[in-house]
Order: C-alpha cells, then sequence, then structure tokens
C-alpha cells in the first residue's frame, strides 16, 4: 500500500512539474482552437477516484467557469484490480464558490457526477437478449457522486482532491447509516492544466 | 499554502483510495470461504438431531439486514450451519461482495452459499469463483448429503440438470438460488428437474430468488420445495430435520413461526 502510495505521490508530482515546463507548448499547441469549436478548456490527470490508478482527459468549462464535463481515460492494472480495466468517463461539475486566497490562489469547491464506463466483454450496456425487459440495469455503467475541492494557481493550474462514491455504496450508506470510508467511497486527485 | 497542500495530500491518502468499481481481487482474508466454512464445518462435533439449519437468501442491497441477521443467528445455540442461497449483491461488485462476505464471516457458525444470478452479472462470476469456491459442490453433515447447485440459466447460458441428477439421492438437500418457476427455465425444463428430484427421492429443495417480504413452500410431485424471504429487516428461515427426515419450516422476522404445509 505505501508503495502504490509513494507511486502515485510520484506520479503526480511528476506530471506537475513537467506541466510547468511543458505548459508554453502544450498550449501553443492547442491554442487554434481552444475555447471555440470543439477544444477543450484543459487537460487533466487523475488518480484514483474511481477514474483508474491513472486517467487522462480533457476538460470543458462554460463561460462562467462554474460548469465544467471532463472526459477521462483511465487504465487500472492487473496488480491492482485482479485484472486490466479500462474505462471512460464523463464527469459532470459544478463549481459552488471560488474564494481567492491571496492574489496567485483560489480554493473551489465542487461537486459532480461521474459515469463510468467499461467497454470490457462481460459487461452490457444493452440488456442482452436472453433477459426479460428491465432484468438489469447497464453493467458496463457504474454513476459515482463526486465532491471535491481545486487549488487554482496563476489562473494556469489547478490541483484537485475529491471524494467519489458509487450508486451502490450510496445505497450501503441509506442502508446502514455508517459514513465508513473504509467501505464506501474512494479519494482521488487530479492535476489539471488550464488552457488559455 | 504548502502546509495545506501537504495536509490535504495526506488526508486523501491515508484514507481509502479505490481505482475502479470493476476490480476481482479478492482480499485474502476473503478467499476461498466454501473450503474454508467446509473445514469449519468438518471440525464441529457430531451433529444431533433435530437438525436445525438457518436459511438466508438475496441480501444484495440491504447490508445492515443481512449484519442485523446473522447477529440473531449468533444469539441462538441450536444452528448447525446457514445456507445462504444467492444475490449476495446486486451489480456483481467487488465491495458488495465484501460487504457480504464480511458480514457471513461474523457468522459463530458455517455458512455456505449457492451463487445468485445478481452474483453472476459484470464480472461476479470470477469474483465468487476466488472469494467463495466452484459454483457447483457437494458436502456431507449428519448423515445428509448436501448439494449446492449452480442454476442461473440466463446467467451462465445452460443448467447442468445432468450434474445434479448424478449427485441426488433419497439423503439429499439440494440448495439452488432459482426455484421451479418459469422464469429462467421453460416449462419443460421444469417438469425434468421436478422429475429428477421425485426420482431420487431427495428430502426438500431450497431457493432464494423471489426477493419477497414471505417464505414460500409448495410441493411438486411430493417434493418440498422452500423459497426463503429476502434479508428485509430482520428476515430468515430455519429449516428442522429429524433423524426420519421428517421436516419443518419456519420463518422468523425475528420471531419465528412455523410456515404451514
Amino acid at each position: 500500500m505505501v508503495k502504490r502510495l509513494w507511486f502515485a505521490l510520484v506520479f503526480l508530482l511528476s506530471l506537475l512539474s513537467q506541466g510547468a515546463k511543458a505548459e508554453a507548448p502544450l498550449i501553443a499547441a492547442v491554442s487554434s482552437n481552444t475555447r471555440s469549436g470543439w477544444g477543450p478548456s484543459s487537460v487533466l490527470a487523475q488518480h484514483a477516484g474511481y477514474a483508474g490508478f491513472a486517467a487522462v482527459g480533457i476538460g470543458y468549462a462554460s463561460d462562467s467557469d462554474r460548469f465544467g464535463l471532463d472526459l477521462l481515460y483511465g487504465f487500472t492494472p492487473a496488480l491492482y484490480a485482479g485484472h486490466d480495466v479500462h474505462s471512460f468517463g464523463i464527469k459532470g461539475l459544478w463549481t459552488m464558490a471560488t474564494v481567492a486566497l491571496g492574489r496567485q490562489y483560489q480554493w473551489r469547491p465542487y461537486t459532480g457526477l461521474h459515469v463510468l464506463y467499461n467497454p470490457h466483454p462481460d459487461l452490457f450496456v444493452m440488456l442482452p437478449r436472453q433477459y426479460p425487459d428491465s432484468y438489469y440495469v447497464p453493467s458496463a455503467i457504474r454513476p459515482a457522486l463526486v465532491l471535491g475541492f481545486a487549488l487554482r494557481w496563476q489562473e494556469t493550474r489547478e490541483l484537485g482532491f475529491e471524494y467519489a462514491a458509487l450508486d451502490s455504496e450510496l445505497a450501503y450508506y441509506r442502508d446502514t447509516k455508517r459514513f465508513e470510508t473504509r467501505e464506501i467511497g474512494s479519494f482521488g486527485m487530479n492535476v489539471r492544466w488550464l488552457l488559455k | 499554502m504548502r502546509l495545506l497542500l501537504w495536509l490535504s495530500l495526506v488526508f486523501c491518502w491515508s484514507c481509502a483510495e479505490r481505482y475502479t468499481p470493476w476490480g476481482v481481487d479478492v482480499p485474502s482474508e476473503y478467499s476461498s470461504l466454501t473450503d474454508r466454512n467446509l473445514k469449519k464445518l468438518a471440525a464441529l462435533p457430531a451433529a444431533t438431531y433435530p437438525l436445525k439449519i438457518a436459511l438466508l437468501g438475496d441480501p444484495q442491497g440491504t447490508p445492515q439486514d443481512l449484519e442485523s441477521v446473522i447477529e440473531v443467528i449468533n444469539l441462538r445455540t441450536d444452528i448447525r450451519m446457514i445456507l445462504v442461497l444467492g444475490d449476495l449483491t446486486d451489480y456483481g461488485l467487488m465491495h458488495e461482495y465484501v460487504w457480504a462476505a464480511r458480514s457471513l464471516e461474523n457468522a459463530h457458525v458455517p455458512n455456505l452459499s449457492v451463487i445468485g444470478n445478481h452474483d453472476a452479472i459484470a464480472h461476479g462470476k470470477k469474483i465468487y469463483e476466488r472469494m467463495f469456491g466452484p459454483f457447483d459442490y457437494v458436502f456431507s453433515d449428519a448423515g445428509l448429503k448436501f448439494v449446492m447447485f449452480n442454476n442461473n440459466q440466463f446467467e451462465f447460458g445452460t443448467t447442468d440438470f445432468d450434474w445434479l441428477k448424478s449427485q441426488i439421492d433419497s439423503s439429499t438437500i439440494v440448495s439452488s438460488h432459482v426455484p421451479p418457476a418459469i422464469d429462467m427455465h421453460t416449462a419443460e425444463q421444469i417438469d425434468a428437474w421436478t422429475s429428477i428430484n421425485a426420482e431420487a427421492k431427495i428430502i426438500t429443495s431450497l431457493h432464494g430468488h423471489r426477493g419477497s417480504k414471505t417464505d414460500f413452500l409448495q410441493m411438486e410431485k411430493k417434493i418440498p420445495y422452500y423459497v426463503v424471504p429476502k434479508v428485509d429487516g430482520v428476515r430468515y428461515s430455519i429449516l428442522t430435520i429429524d433423524e426420519d427426515h421428517k421436516l419443518g419450516f419456519e420463518l422468523c422476522t425475528p420471531e419465528c413461526r412455523v410456515s404451514p404445509w
């Protein structure tokens, strides 16, 4: 476990430091189509929070910067899941407030819904033929409620911490009335580079 | 600001981090539970009659109720074992399996399970095999033969009635998740299935799957088929077997009352 945490720490910090160095060319590369058409407003990487051991993606933000939509691809190797898991996620986010911390930093609490999709052949979106209508909900899709906050600095980067709880875990909380992070939910971290 | 950052990092990392809902990596404390519980059963003193067995079914989605039922059963001293008749999970996900296994392993008596249809969706089959063991298995206790039978036909594509037929006799109690009703099985299959059981003169056939608040007991070709209620609130059943294989069923909520024949 400690090894995993250190790996995650190194992974995120290296992304962060690389991001600072590579910021100029990265922005230059996408500047021709950002904030217009289909260009994303940010790129991001995430660890855990049900997005995968390592996930990367792009983000879109509303003009007011209060609403966002992230598209993520995540991978969890067999070492941590018993088999390789590839998943895709759509995360809708609502930034509830923006609190200035000095001149360079902002604290931005957010909530949202992360819909995860796993394209594995053992899972389904459309109910297989043998089942009567509504026999199961899609096994390839799992929704998770997300609550977290981001620290934004210099209007260029964000470091986010979030907690995601799956629908089945919210049902566990409803049934047991116990909120135990040992039993339910997943903490995740993400770094985001804002594209001007 | 740096301090805040580091405190946040430590906070997150000291708590749970899970990467995906679709993992199949079973925690070692919850692996091979069928084998472990069979060893516990074998280590018990010889059974005396009347034999009492607690029956549970369909605890998915109500982990607190499963915990409560196990606590209530633990207060009794007359229960030989617990048979869990499937649907431990709603979505066949690892965390649901772990919740169920944790509660069941708190039982003071051995617990043996069959796989339910909900347990077999997503990667549930793989998790069940790693956490519990084979889908079909047989064990003996108190001179009785317990046949644990996987009949989730939608999820497995077929039901192996030939295997069932090869295992059963007049000392057999069969447990399987799906009862003989037209749901996953055709009328022809149900007729063949109940005929197999009748020819072998099994003692009884036990099931879950209906997920109702009450139990059901019906005779098919002179064989009693008993369907347990869903573990909802504190609901479980007791099967009592006399030395001459005379049966009694009780529904407990948690007070027990005899189920009428």
